[in-house]
Formats: C-alpha cells, sequence, structure tokens
C-alpha cells in the first residue's frame, strides 16, 4: 500500500511536471506570438507618424516604386504565335549592381560603458560554418569546458525553477486536497503537519482510484478548493516526491522553506519586511531616517548620479558619505521667518543659539558629537551620522565647557513650555518621517524644514524636535558618531592655501615619479573607505597607485587626493600634470583651465582634455573598408595632433571574462577586445559605438590611450597626424597603455605574413 | 585596316589566314571598348553629363569671352528681353510676306547604316519643296483633302562640309495669302513638305563603287578622281572607322568582296544575299522616286504662324514603298533620358534634311531667338511631324564655324553634323614601323598616327589622321593637346602615350588592362531608389562626392599654355597623386545599426549620436522595477531621474553642475510629480544628493521652492491614471524635446545635436523601414546579379 502510493506520488509528481512544462512552453509561445504582433503594430505605426511627418520632404522612401525614370535599355517583346494576340511589349530597365556589403553582426548602440557580470554558464555554442563544427570538436569541448560544463537549457529535462515548483506543489496539492476537503475543514484547518499526513494517507487512498480514471485533474473543483484552503499546507509526501525527482534541489525540508517563502511572497497584501511604504502613499510610515532614505541611499551612484547605474552597481560602493560638512551650508535662522516663526517662541532663540554652538565648539574641540535627533530605532550606529553646520556660525566661543553646556541645556526650553495647541498637533508617518530626514540636514532651522514639509508650521516643527528630542534624551546613549576629522575653518586660512600649494607641487613630483615607475599596470579604481584612517598603505587607492578621488570617503585634503590642474592652456602638453597623470580634467577640481565652465559658458572653456567626459567626439562615417571589412571613415578634418576622436565604448567585462570571450573572438579571427586595466576589459563585440570598425593598421593615423575620467578608465581614440576628411581611421592594436589589445586575426596574419 | 588588306592584296595567297587572325587579334583587343565609346558617344550626344566646352583643356571650344560676365548684371537681360519684344513689335510678322527656304543639306548620320548606301551613291540630290493646304471638308468634319503647291525644286549637297559654302539660291514662298482668313475658310492648315529625290547623275556609279570600296580591297583601283582627292582630304584609318561606326563588317569581306554593309550584319550568308538583292533592286526604283519625305506645319488652324527664323533639322522619313522592310537601322537604342526616347533616336537614325528658313531678307539670329524656338517647338509639340524637328541655335553654328576658321581648317565639318567621312591613306604609303615617307602628307596639315598596339605588345597597327578629331567621339578637340588629353581622360579603357614625330605626332593605343570597369561615379546613385538619383521632380538633395579634393598641379609654371610636354611626362607622373587623395571621397556610407545606405538628406546629422538609445532606456526601467524592496512611490522618481540624466548627460558630468540639472528636471518633470503627489518622494532624492555631498542643503530649499511653483498649476489627479504609463509618456516626450540650451559644447557640436534630434525621426525610420528596406536591396542586388555585366 505505501510503497504503491509512493510510486504513485512519483508519476504524479511527473505527470504533473511535464503538464505544466507543457503549459509554459505553450504559453510562452502565445506570449512570443502576442509580442510579435504587437511590436508589428508599434513598428508600423510609428512609421506611419514618421511618413506623415516627412510627407513633404523631398526623398522620401517609397516614394514611387515605378521605374519611369530609369533609364530604358530595350524593349523586351514576347511574340505570341497565335496571331490574334498581340504582342507583349515592355521596356527593359536596367538597374545599377551593388556591390555586396561586408559581414555585419548585430551589435547594440551605446556612447558610455556598460558593465555587465561575468556569464558563468555558456549561454550559446557559436557557430562557425558547418566545417569547423566538423572538424573542430575540440574546440567546442574546451570552450564548454571553460564554463564548468554548464551550459544554457543543458538540462532542460529536470529545469526546474521557483515558478515551476510553485505551481507544481500547488498542482498537487490541489489533487490531493481534491477530495478531502471537507475532512480538512471538518477538522482545525490548521498547518499542523502531524494531522496533514494523516489527512493525505487517507486521502491518497481515494485518490488512487480517482487518479487512474481520470488522469488530468478537474481544474475547476480544485481552484475552488484552493481558494477555500489557503491557509492549508501541501502533505510532505508532495515534497519528498519532487525531492526525489530533483535530487539537486535540496532536501524535503528545504523545499518546505522554499515553498513557504514564496507563498509569502506572493501575497500581495504582505509586505517585504524590509521595504518602506511609500512616503506619498496612504500607508506611509513613521520611520527613522535611515529607513526613509534606504533605497535611495543604496542605489544612488555618486559617481554616474544615478540610481542603480549600469557601470558601478556591481562594483563596490562606498557607503554614503558621512562627511557632507561642504554642502551644509544652511545656517540658523537668526531672525524670524513671519510672525508666528517658532523663534518669537520663549526660549526659542535660546534653544537655537545652544544649539547651533555646540556643534560649533565640538567641532573646534574635535569631540565625539551626539546628534540632537537621531533615529531611536537601531541602524544608527552604522550610519554614523555626524552632521555638522557650517564654520561660519555665529559665535564659536572657544571658552565654553562642558560644564556651561549642559547648564545652558538645563536651562533650555521644553516640551511642556509650548502652547498645548501646538503640543496637539498630529504627525502623520509621512510627516514625522521626512522630519527626521531634514532635521538631520538643516539642524535646528525649522523654518527651512518647515518650508520643505509645507504641511507644518515652524512652531509645529519646533514642539515635534522638541518632543523627539524628549524622548531620544530618555534613551542612554547617542549615536557613536565617528571623528569629525577635519575643521572646516582651517581650510579657509591663509595658512591653508600655501600648505596646499606646496601639496600640489610635491604632487607633481609624485605623478612623474609614478609614471616612470610602472605605467604598465593599471589598477581599477574604487573609492577608499576606511573611516578614521588616514590615506596610508593599508588604503585601497594607494596600493593600487590610484589617486584619491572626489569619490573617496578620505578627507579632501588627503595627500593622496589627486589636486587638479592649474594650466590657464589648453592642457594637451606634459606641463600639464593631469594630462602628465593620463586623467582628464576633473571639472570640480580644475577651475583654471575652464573644466567647470559648461552650457552657455562651454565657449570659455580653453581645456582640451576634457573631450571624453564631455563626449565631444567627432562625426563618424560606416562604410566598408578599403582594408577589410567594414571600416569606419572620418566625416570632418582633424587638424592636427593628438585631437580627440572618439571613444571606445563597449561593455565593461572582468579580466577572466575576456579570456573566456576571447576563446571565441579568436575563432572567429575578429575581437573587439580592449584591456581597460588590470582588472577590466572593454569588449565591444556585441555593445559599442561606431568607433569599433577602426581596423588595425602598423601605420595608424590614430592611437588609443585609457584614461582617467572621473574615476573611471575610458578609451580614448586619438589622432596621430592631421586627418582630412573622408580618411580611414586606424590605429595599430596592441599599441595601447599596457599593450594588451588583442588585435584582429586578418592583421595578425598580415603581420605574420 | 588598311594595311594588312593591303598586303593581302598584294600577297594574297599565303598570307590570308595569317591576316585574317591578326584581324582577330586586333578586333579582339580593340572591338569591346570601341563599341563602349561608340554608344557613350551617342548618349552623350543626347543627355550630355557635362560640356566639354567647359573642360579646361577644351579652351578653343568655347567660343565665348567671359569678359561680359564681370559686368553682367540681371537687369540686363531683362532688358535685352524688353528690346527684342519691342522690335517684335515694331516688326509684327504678318509684315513677313515672304519666306526664304534655304536648303542646306541633307545629312546622314554615319551611324545609320540603312542610309549611308544612298550618301554614298549620290553627291547630291533634290529637295523639292512644296507647300501642302489641307482642305476642310465641308461634310465630313473628320476628313480633310490636300492640295499641293510646288514651291521649287533645289539641288542638296549630302552631308556637305561647310555649310556657309553651300550658299544656294533659295527658294522663296509668298505667304501673303495665307494671311487672308476669308477665302481660307476651307484651307485648315499650311504645311510645307520636303521631298528628296535622288538626281541622277552619273557619278553615282563611282561612288557606289567607292560606298564597296571602303571595306574592299580594290578600292584603290576603282576610285574617280573626285573620290580621290576626298581621301586626300580625309586620311583616317579605315579600322577606327569600322571600328567606330559600331558594327561588325568584317566577317565577310573575303566571301564577298562586293557585299554591301548592311548584309555583313546578318550572320547568315544567304539571307545576306537577299538583302544584297533588295538593296540593288532598291537602288534602281530609286532614281525616280521620292526617297524621303517630311512635313512641316507652317501655320495651324488657327491661322498661327509656327516657323519662325533659324536653321531647322528636320528628320526625313522615307516614303512608304521604300521603308517596308528597313527597319535594321543599326543604332544603339540604349539612350537614357527615359520617355522622350523615341524622339530623340529619330533624330540620330533618320536622315536629317537642314534648311534656314527666313522670314526677312537679311535675319540674324540673336541669343533669344532660341529660347524663342523653344516656344514654338512647345507649341507645336503634338504635331506628329515636329517631333522629328529640331531647331539648331544658330549660335552654334557660328561659333562651330568660327572655330574651324582658327584651325586654318576650311573643310572641317561641323562637329556634331555629320559624320566625319573617314577614308584610309594608301598603306603603301606608311608600311609598317616607318613613318618617314608620309611625302604625301601636306606640311602644314595636322597629322596624328594612332599606333593600336596589341597582342602583348608585339604588333602594332598605324593609322593616320589629319585632323583632331577623337576617333571614338567624332569630337574635335581643336587641338592636339586638348585630343589627348580628352582621349586621356574620357577613354580609360585605353593607355594613350604621346609621342611627338617629326610630321606629325604618334599616340600609341593599348587596350588598358588595368581597367576594371569599376563603377566611379557618384556612390548614391547606385543604391539610391529609383527615380531618386536621377529625379527630374525637383530638387534632390546630394551628397558632393569629389569636392574634398582640389588638384593643382603645377601647371602654369611648368606648362604655361596647356603644353604638350605635360603629357610626355607620363611616366613619372604615374604615380600621380590624384588616385590617393581621392581614395577616400568617393564612398558610400551606411548607418552602423543596420547598414543601410545613409541617404543625401541624412548625411549631415549624426543619428548614432544619442547617449539613451532606446534599448538602454528600457533597460533602465526594468532594472528598477525588479527591486522587490523598492516601493511604488520611489521607483517613479528613481525613473524619471536616470532617464533625465541619461538624456542630458552632459548636463551631469560634475557636482557643480548638479543643481541647474536638478532645476531643469523638475521644469521637464515637475508637473508629472506633481500630478502623482510625489513630491515627499522628490525630496527624498534631493536629500539623498545633499547626502552623497554633490547637492547644496541651500540648493534643495530653492529647488523645492522651484518645484512647489512649478507645481502649484497643477492638480493632483484623483483617480491615478496608470504611473507607468505617463513615465513612459514622459519617456517620450523628452525625446521629442530640443536640445536643452545648457549643453557644454559649442559650436558645431552643439549644432549636431540639435540636428540629430530633429533627425531622430527620420532614423527611427529607418530602423522600422529596415526590413523592407533590406528587402529592396536584395531585390536589387538580385537583379544586378541576374544582369549580364554589360560592360
Amino acid at each position: 500500500m505505501s510503497s504503491g502510493k509512493k510510486i504513485d506520488w512519483k508519476k504524479r509528481v511527473r505527470q504533473e511536471y511535464f503538464r505544466l512544462r507543457q503549459h509554459k512552453r505553450f504559453q510562452r509561445s502565445d506570449n512570443i506570438k502576442h509580442a510579435f504582433t504587437k511590436n508589428r503594430g508599434v513598428i508600423t505605426e510609428r512609421a506611419n507618424k514618421l511618413n506623415e511627418e516627412t510627407k513633404f520632404e523631398a526623398q522620401l522612401f517609397e516614394k514611387d516604386n515605378s521605374f519611369d525614370d530609369d533609364p530604358v535599355t530595350k524593349s523586351c517583346v514576347v511574340k505570341s504565335s497565335v496571331h490574334s494576340f498581340r504582342d507583349q511589349a515592355v521596356p527593359l530597365y536596367t538597374l545599377n549592381s551593388v556591390p555586396s556589403l561586408p559581414v555585419c553582426y548585430t551589435w547594440v548602440p551605446l556612447q558610455q560603458n556598460f558593465m555587465v557580470e561575468d556569464e558563468t554558464i555558456l549561454h550559446n555554442i557559436p557557430y562557425m560554418g558547418d566545417e569547423v563544427l566538423d572538424e573542430d570538436g575540440a574546440f567546442i569541448e574546451e570552450l564548454i569546458k571553460n564554463y564548468d560544463g554548464k551550459v544554457h537549457g543543458d538540462r532542460e529535462g529536470d529545469f526546474i525553477n521557483d515558478e515551476l515548483f510553485l505551481e507544481l506543489v500547488q498542482g498537487l496539492h490541489e489533487i490531493s486536497a481534491e477530495k478531502p476537503t471537507r475532512k480538512l475543514r471538518s477538522r482545525n484547518g490548521a498547518s499542523e503537519k502531524g494531522k496533514y499526513t494523516d489527512t493525505t494517507d487517507s486521502s491518497a487512498d481515494e485518490d488512487d482510484t480517482s487518479a487512474d480514471t481520470d488522469d488530468p485533474p478537474p481544474s475547476s473543483p480544485a481552484a475552488e478548493s484552493s481558494s477555500q484552503e489557503s491557509t492549508s499546507f501541501p502533505c510532505d509526501e508532495i515534497f519528498t516526491a519532487i525531492a526525489d525527482l530533483f535530487p539537486d534541489k535540496g532536501t524535503v525540508d528545504d523545499l518546505k522553506d522554499k515553498y513557504k517563502e514564496l507563498t509569502e511572497v506572493l501575497d500581495p497584501h504582505t509586505v517585504v519586511p524590509d521595504c518602506t511604504p511609500n512616503i506619498d502613499g496612504p500607508e506611509a510610515k513613521s520611520v527613522p531616517r535611515e529607513r526613509a532614505l534606504h533605497s535611495f541611499h543604496e542605489l544612488f551612484c555618486r559617481r554616474c548620479y544615478k540610481y542603480d547605474c549600469f557601470q558601478h552597481s556591481h562594483t563596490y560602493r562606498p557607503p554614503v558619505k558621512a562627511n557632507r560638512r561642504k554642502t551644509l551650508d544652511v545656517r540658523a535662522p537668526s531672525d524670524a521667518c513671519k510672525n508666528n516663526c517658532f523663534l518669537l517662541l520663549d526660549g526659542a532663540k535660546e534653544f537655537n543659539l545652544f544649539h547651533s554652538r555646540s556643534s560649533s565648539s565640538r567641532q573646534a574641540s574635535n569631540r565625539k558629537y551626539r546628534p540632537l535627533v537621531v533615529g531611536a530605532a537601531g541602524g544608527t550606529t552604522t550610519s554614523g551620522s555626524s552632521s555638522g553646520s557650517r564654520p561660519s556660525t555665529p559665535t564659536p566661543s572657544e571658552s565654553e565647557t562642558d560644564t556651561t553646556e549642559e547648564r545652558d541645556s538645563s536651562n533650555l526650553i521644553k516640551l511642556e513650555d509650548l502652547p498645548q495647541q501646538l503640543r496637539d498637533v498630529e504627525w502623520d508617518g509621512a510627516e514625522s518621517s521626512l522630519f527626521r530626514v531634514l532635521h538631520e540636514t538643516f539642524l535646528t532651522n525649522f523654518c527651512a524644514i518647515s518650508k520643505l514639509l509645507k504641511t507644518k508650521t515652524c512652531q509645529e516643527v519646533f514642539a515635534f524636535a522638541l518632543r523627539e528630542s524628549s524622548t531620544l534624551n530618555s534613551q542612554p546613549g547617542g549615536a557613536g558618531g565617528r571623528l569629525s576629522v577635519d575643521p572646516d575653518s582651517l581650510e579657509f586660512s591663509p595658512a591653508k592655501k600655501k600648505r596646499k600649494h606646496r601639496l600640489w607641487s610635491l604632487h607633481a613630483r609624485r605623478i612623474q615619479q609614478k609614471k616612470d615607475n610602472s605605467s604598465s599596470h593599471v589598477y581599477n579604481y574604487q573609492p577608499c573607505y576606511h573611516p578614521g584612517q588616514p590615506c596610508d598603505n593599508s588604503c585601497q587607492c594607494v596600493a593600487l597607485g590610484n589617486f584619491c578621488e572626489k569619490f573617496c570617503q578620505c578627507p579632501s585634503d588627503c595627500h593622496n587626493r589627486f589636486p587638479g590642474c592649474r594650466c590657464k592652456a589648453q592642457c594637451n602638453t606634459k606641463q600639464c600634470p593631469c594630462y602628465l597623470a593620463v586623467r582628464e580634467c576633473d571639472s570640480d577640481l580644475c577651475t583654471h583651465c575652464g573644466a567647470d565652465q559648461f552650457g552657455e559658458n562651454a565657449s570659455k572653456c580653453s581645456c582640451k582634455n576634457v573631450m571624453i567626459q564631455r563626449g565631444m567626439h567627432k562625426h563618424l562615417l560606416l562604410a566598408p573598408s578599403d582594408v577589410a571589412g567594414w571600416g569606419i571613415y572620418i566625416k570632418e578634418d582633424v587638424n592636427g595632433k593628438n585631437e580627440f576622436i572618439s571613444e571606445y565604448c563597449g561593455e565593461i567585462i572582468s579580466q577572466d571574462e575576456a579570456d573566456r570571450r576571447g576563446k571565441v573572438y579568436d575563432k572567429y579571427m575578429c575581437s573587439f577586445l580592449f584591456n581597460l586595466n588590470n582588472d577590466f576589459v572593454v569588449d565591444a563585440t556585441r555593445k559599442g559605438n561606431k568607433i569599433r570598425f577602426a581596423n588595425h593598421s602598423v601605420n595608424p593615423n590614430c592611437y588609443a590611450k585609457v584614461m582617467m575620467v572621473n574615476g573611471d578608465h575610458r578609451i580614448g581614440i586619438f589622432s596621430n597626424r592631421p586627418i582630412q576628411a573622408g580618411e580611414e581611421l586606424f590605429f595599430d592594436y596592441r599599441y595601447s597603455q599596457s599593450d594588451a589589445m588583442k588585435y584582429v586575426g586578418i592583421e595578425r596574419e598580415m603581420e605574420a605574413a | 585596316m588598311p594595311r594588312p588588306k593591303k598586303i593581302d592584296k598584294q600577297r594574297k595567297e599565303d598570307v590570308v589566314p595569317d591576316l585574317r587572325q591578326d584581324r582577330e587579334e586586333f578586333l579582339r583587343m580593340f572591338e569591346k571598348p570601341t563599341q563602349i565609346y561608340r554608344f557613350l558617344r551617342a548618349r552623350h550626344c543626347i543627355s550630355p553629363t557635362f560640356l566639354h566646352r567647359s573642360l579646361l583643356y577644351m579652351l578653343k571650344r568655347n567660343s565665348r569671352t567671359h569678359a561680359r560676365r564681370q559686368k553682367f548684371k540681371v537687369g540686363d537681360m531683362l532688358e535685352a528681353c524688353i528690346t527684342k519684344q519691342s522690335t517684335d513689335k515694331l516688326l509684327p510678322q504678318q509684315q513677313y510676306d515672304q519666306l526664304k527656304i534655304l536648303v542646306l543639306g541633307f545629312c546622314i548620320d554615319p551611324g545609320v547604316r540603312s542610309e549611308n548606301n544612298v550618301g554614298r551613291k549620290f553627291s547630291s540630290l533634290e529637295t523639292q519643296v512644296s507647300l501642302r493646304k489641307t482642305h476642310r471638308c465641308r461634310r465630313k468634319d473628320g476628313e480633310s483633302s490636300h492640295t499641293e503647291e510646288l514651291v521649287g525644286i533645289t539641288d542638296t549637297p549630302i552631308n556637305p562640309r561647310n555649310v556657309d559654302a553651300y550658299e544656294e539660291d533659295p527658294l522663296y514662298l509668298s505667304t501673303t495669302h495665307m494671311y487672308q482668313t476669308g477665302d481660307g475658310t476651307s484651307v485648315k492648315n499650311y504645311s510645307l513638305v520636303f521631298r528628296v529625290y535622288e538626281s541622277n547623275d552619273n557619278e553615282s556609279e563611282s561612288e557606289s563603287d567607292f560606298s564597296d570600296s571602303d571595306n574592299s580591297d580594290n578600292w584603290s583601283d576603282g576610285p574617280g578622281g573626285r573620290k580621290r582627292k576626298r581621301k586626300e582630304d580625309d586620311p583616317a584609318g579605315i579600322s577606327l572607322k569600322n571600328l567606330t561606326t559600331g558594327t561588325r563588317r568584317r566577317r565577310t569581306i573575303h566571301d564577298d568582296d562586293k557585299q554591301d554593309d548592311d548584309d555583313d550584319e546578318e550572320p547568315v550568308n544567304g539571307s545576306s544575299k537577299k538583302f544584297k538583292k533588295n538593296h540593288n533592286e532598291k537602288s534602281c526604283t530609286l532614281t525616280t522616286n521620292a526617297v524621303y519625305e517630311a512635313e512641316l506645319v507652317m501655320f495651324n488652324s488657327e491661322k498661327q504662324l509656327l516657323l519662325s527664323d533659324g536653321e531647322y533639322e528636320l528628320s526625313l522619313t522615307r516614303t512608304k514603298s521604300e521603308g517596308v522592310g528597313r527597319k535594321r537601322n543599326a543604332t544603339w537604342e540604349a539612350l537614357d533620358g527615359g520617355r522622350d526616347i523615341e524622339l530623340l533616336s529619330t533624330m540620330n537614325s533618320a536622315p536629317v534634311l537642314k534648311f534656314k528658313l527666313c522670314w526677312s531678307a537679311n535675319e540674324k539670329p540673336g541669343p533669344l531667338s532660341a529660347s524663342e524656338n523653344g516656344d514654338t517647338k512647345n507649341a507645336t509639340s503634338d504635331e506628329p511631324e515636329t517631333k522629328r524637328m529640331r531647331r539648331r541655335p544658330s549660335v552654334k553654328t557660328n561659333a562651330a564655324s568660327e572655330t574651324n576658321g582658327d584651325t586654318d581648317k576650311p573643310n572641317t565639318l561641323p562637329v556634331e553634323l555629320v559624320e566625319y567621312r573617314k577614308s584610309k591613306l594608301q598603306s603603301a604609303t606608311f608600311p609598317k614601323g616607318d613613318r618617314d615617307e608620309d611625302s604625301v602628307m601636306s606640311e602644314d596639315k595636322v597629322l596624328v598616327y594612332y599606333q593600336f598596339i596589341y597582342n602583348s605588345e608585339t604588333q602594332q597597327q598605324t593609322e593616320a589622321r589629319e585632323d583632331l578629331f577623337c576617333p571614338w567621339c567624332q569630337l574635335n578637340c581643336m587641338t592636339l593637346y586638348g585630343l589627348i588629353k580628352h582621349l586621356k581622360l574620357c577613354h580609360p579603357r585605353f593607355n594613350f602615350t604621346y609621342s611627338p614625330q617629326q610630321h606629325g605626332s604618334c599616340i600609341e593605343v593599348s587596350v588598358n588592362e588595368c581597367y576594371d570597369g569599376s563603377y566611379c561615379g557618384n556612390p548614391q546613385f547606385i543604391f539610391a531608389q529609383p527615380g531618386m538619383a536621377f529625379s527630374r521632380r525637383g530638387p534632390v538633395h546630394r551628397i558632393e562626392v569629389t569636392d574634398t579634393l582640389v588638384y593643382r598641379p603645377r601647371r602654369e609654371r611648368r606648362c604655361a599654355n596647356l603644353a604638350l610636354a605635360e603629357l610626355l611626362e607620363k611616366e613619372e607622373n604615374d604615380a600621380s597623386p590624384t588616385a590617393h587623395y581621392t581614395a577616400g571621397h568617393h564612398r558610400l556610407y551606411f548607418h552602423s545599426r543596420n547598414a543601410v545606405p545613409i541617404r543625401p538628406c541624412e548625411f549631415e546629422g549624426d543619428s548614432e549620436d544619442e547617449a539613451d538609445p532606446d534599448w538602454l532606456r528600457a533597460y533602465t526601467k526594468r532594472m528598477l522595477d525588479e527591486f522587490t524592496d523598492v516601493n511604488e512611490g520611489e521607483k517613479p522618481v528613481m525613473k524619471l531621474w536616470n532617464l533625465y540624466i541619461m538624456k542630458n548627460w552632459w548636463g551631469c558630468i560634475a557636482d557643480a553642475q548638479l543643481f541647474s540639472s536638478c532645476r531643469t528636471f523638475l521644469d521637464l518633470y515637475g508637473p508629472l510629480i506633481a500630478r502623482h503627489s510625489l513630491r515627499n518622494n522628490l525630496l527624498l532624492h534631493f536629500v539623498t544628493l545633499v547626502d552623497f555631498g554633490v547637492l547644496k542643503a541651500s540648493a534643495l530649499i530653492s529647488l523645492m521652492e522651484h518645484f512647489d511653483h512649478v507645481a502649484s498649476t497643477v492638480t493632483p489627479i484623483s483617480p491615478k491614471r496608470e504611473l507607468a504609463d505617463d513615465i513612459a509618456q514622459a519617456d517620450m516626450e523628452l525625446q521629442l524635446l530640443p536640445a536643452l540650451p545648457d549643453q557644454p559644447r559649442a559650436g558645431s557640436r552643439a549644432k549636431r545635436v540639435s540636428v540629430g534630434d530633429t533627425k531622430m525621426g527620420s532614423m527611427d525610420f529607418y530602423e522600422h523601414n529596415m526590413s523592407s528596406q533590406v528587402d529592396r536591396l536584395h531585390a536589387i542586388i538580385n537583379h544586378a546579379e541576374t544582369k549580364p555585366q554589360s560592360q
């Protein structure tokens, strides 16, 4: 009995599995069909629209289908042997012979590098013609070995994913629950497992008979039953059977856990625990600052200014920069904003003064700061939100001590002092969350906070702030902020400036040294983050020989920071430290050369060392090459040496991935790989821009140079000599920063010859 | 091919097969390119791609000076017109009551071989001019009857050399009665009828002899004195002639010496004999009948005068009896120019009668007469007769005669009118390789030897001409320099090497093995859709293909006056840099995404320029959608921001720029965000920017103030529209927006961006039409492949 049951379950699982799979396949093909027709519709619609727009243009596409304007060369007559029929005559038009084009594989246009993750499975076995496939099976084998034998869609037979698993379990559960529903409900519909097994055992008996008669489960009652017993849990038998069938998916318990997890996710009403409710929505909750900003902070890329950017999302990103002193330039209000400003309340001014003083005194004494309001809940420690105000706070008195501070604070206004109507104001979740968010930025400038909140007056905000602080005070120990490393006041003193200048000349020397030492080993830059530690040998920037960038968490006077140039010219000679360091001028650092001029002021920018970041590439044109395959031609004249032509864009892949892909490309004799640095390679095969069509030449008119642009390595193609409009562009694939471009096979052979 | 034939004549028995082989060899080398150039010449005559006279080396052909251009004003044209009109009014047409008809000549196009025999048979013909009145039949409206009045008969020269020299007695026709509409009610219209008769003089015998002797060996035995003279006048290689007339008459020469030219076209000998018979019969009957006829309407039924002063060319048709079975005009039918093909070819294939009409005694046709002629032609274009009429602007003729004078050759033919009549020199005069015995030649004449080198430079044939006509084009190059330049530049299938000789110049001709016949015109024309490249419907944008190179060899210094020395230095000029420089500019460019040719109108915009292609926009949206722990309020703000940054990436290079970027962002998306009441999320977004240190806190306040200002006009919609749709729409709107003013690019770059934006439509269009384009390209390619390589 029991064995028969087991076999039955296995069979059932298999049946159900294949049914689901087939169903999926049909669904998929249906989806594809649907998407296809939809796309066709979109295409025709847009084409029509564009046709409408360009109707009056002289050169339309499908203007005339006749050959009226073609030269007539001959009259072709078909004579009929039957006399009553007329001869059929038609003019013969000769069309031009059109030369065939070189082969062009599909690629995707891109104007900026795009980082992709390693492919751990082989997505397709490259087709290189029948002869290669026949004679060179070893290559394919090697290829598969590179991917540890993982080929996409390889194990089609026992493939199972979450979705399928869920459906499988549910489908089986419906079958099992088909009959015993009543029983189940009559008992306690709880998810006691022991009871469950009992019921399913008994129900399986009945199933035995029913399953033989009708294999496909009747769907409508099943749906009913499933809706009825949403609380019930599938029986163990199902999981054991599945675990038997798919041994690689884990044990029975794993499967159960997974099922639980998946069902929970599916429930639309249960919010994902990590997800903060929409702050604009009705379910907005009062959450601490960190949670309110969590998504934004996690996804924002400080280097691209984008959320979840393509280029840096796979690499390490330091947490939110803790030290934001530069941007916090809002001072505490000294004057009342309007008639009922909080400053007009009793004691508010003193409160304000106290806090501003305390913050400044804190800075002066380099002490740990205890923020006024820190989210009471957990997570504060990690963030270490040590905020500071600008140094220009009104009265920084050195003489103040802790005692005075404490004495002052004891005299401060308390929540109880405020009028009742202020205290009783209702604050909903969104408002209180926002207050916490803004309070850290604007400190005690309740006028500003109120302005941004829009829904509350500054008096109400003030009252709320007091309420918050009182609850906070009741809790022992503030957040452990970290050292606020440098006092801002120094930055603006004349002594500092001098030091900086010295620093700068020191830098210039160091760049020179660095260049002499190891130019061939360039490592990818990653912002360093070592709180409390200066950038010494343990800093990854220093270790890798990179400069600290503005994205680093180290203080701005870090000795490893690149200071920018002070050129007044074009920054295209080695006089310019940026140029010497193979960097583009940083718009936030180099202000003398005009790299910080944008927009209408762009004409003021004399710097020629900002071409890549500003994308000021030349207009390139694609045509069949004079040498091999396709080639790229320049549309406009290039007047001199070292002029920027274009950036070599593509996918950024790791070196390992490049090795794997390179195997295939070498076989194809066509490679678009370009070493970016020791860690990464640019591959323009799938994504890229037009310069990817530039051919190799030993006597080129262009050269490639990997430059550091705002913390990223990017490949610039520059002119070697003046180039005339219409010339084909070549560069020497071998010569690059680290001599690493794997050049095209055809040329490689030509080289050898 | 005179010389081999001559030898053949002398040692007939043993050399024949050799010679034959030799000639075969020769033909194999030179025939095909010659025919091609002949075709090209015909095409050029019909629709010229350029004017020879505008070429630098053809300066002599340009009779005009540019002196007047210096002080030319547009007003002058008007003035000229006005004066012309006023004189016209002063002398209304009714005042002319006499039409002077001066028949200048009867021209047979050399290419039209069916008519050639006539030319050879008769030195001159009689032209009968008569006036035909078409009467209206009272009873039947549809029909009409004709009456003819003979105006006169005049002798007409065939292919006259010099038009002016042939000043004959004109015929006069009184037209006074034609204006009187009162009695002429029955007369529908008046037309002039020209009939050409053969005059039955004795010379025709020898003429016919001559015509045959063109190809036969015994021509030197038979010529009469007059013929002899002609031959000396026009020394030219018969081989050239044979080649340039574009027919193959060699094949049957040895079969039948007397064989007529026409017959050689027939591949089968039997049929050719039949035609010969035909021909003989015809020549007997021709003596009395009118051979050709043409009608020219003078007054139409509205009593409008259709003819004006000037020279006319009227193509004649055979009278019906002879016209049967004589359709084998060996003209090239391949003429471009489209629909007018029939009309144009008639002028070439049919014999042309040239005459001058003159209403006043001393007419001097001015430049305006040409345009007037054009009007007249248009007005009468529905008349079938006038279809074959071509007016020759008298200016041109004047110019021709003028330039003829320059060359000190009074006998030079007007250039395009008459085929250059070739005859050959006695081959005895020029034995192989020995050119010293040209005693026959008069010293003052230009003598050009063409040495055809073939059979891998082992054999050569020499032919001499004493003019400066291009043997292939029949183009009078006026100067030797011009001739050689022309040969070199217009006939690249041959190599020409010039070397001066004692009594003339020698041009070695060999077939250019390097010529691959590859297309070297504007590549756009190949790919252009039918009707695009040569569209006559209106102006189209074209890419100039050869403008980038201005190659100026130091012509001024080395060879001041277009001297021949330049041509001598060919060897060192071989690696002339022209080829190198032009290499890059004769190119068709393609869109990089779909390999569709770039049309000229899209050439300026960099369509692949956009930093946010469709897929990337979709990708970033999808990536954000995939997060499960990002709530539905944060996602739209992030998406909008990302899309905005991707679109205006140049606004977000540096931290310093971010404030203005945020402002623009609010301008663009503020309303949308306000509509969906996402203010708090926006605030969080800005706070994030502040937290990351890229925005100042004070900037945050002003940004939010700006947002509130923007949002104040927008009322949040209560039933929320689908946010995703709205974002998609905003995305579309963003694309359609003009480029923002604050681009970092100055000058051309900025312009290009804007161009790119406006061109985006067409680019998308390309993408979507790619499939159809590709299909069409395939069709063209297939067609081209199935088409036999014509050249």
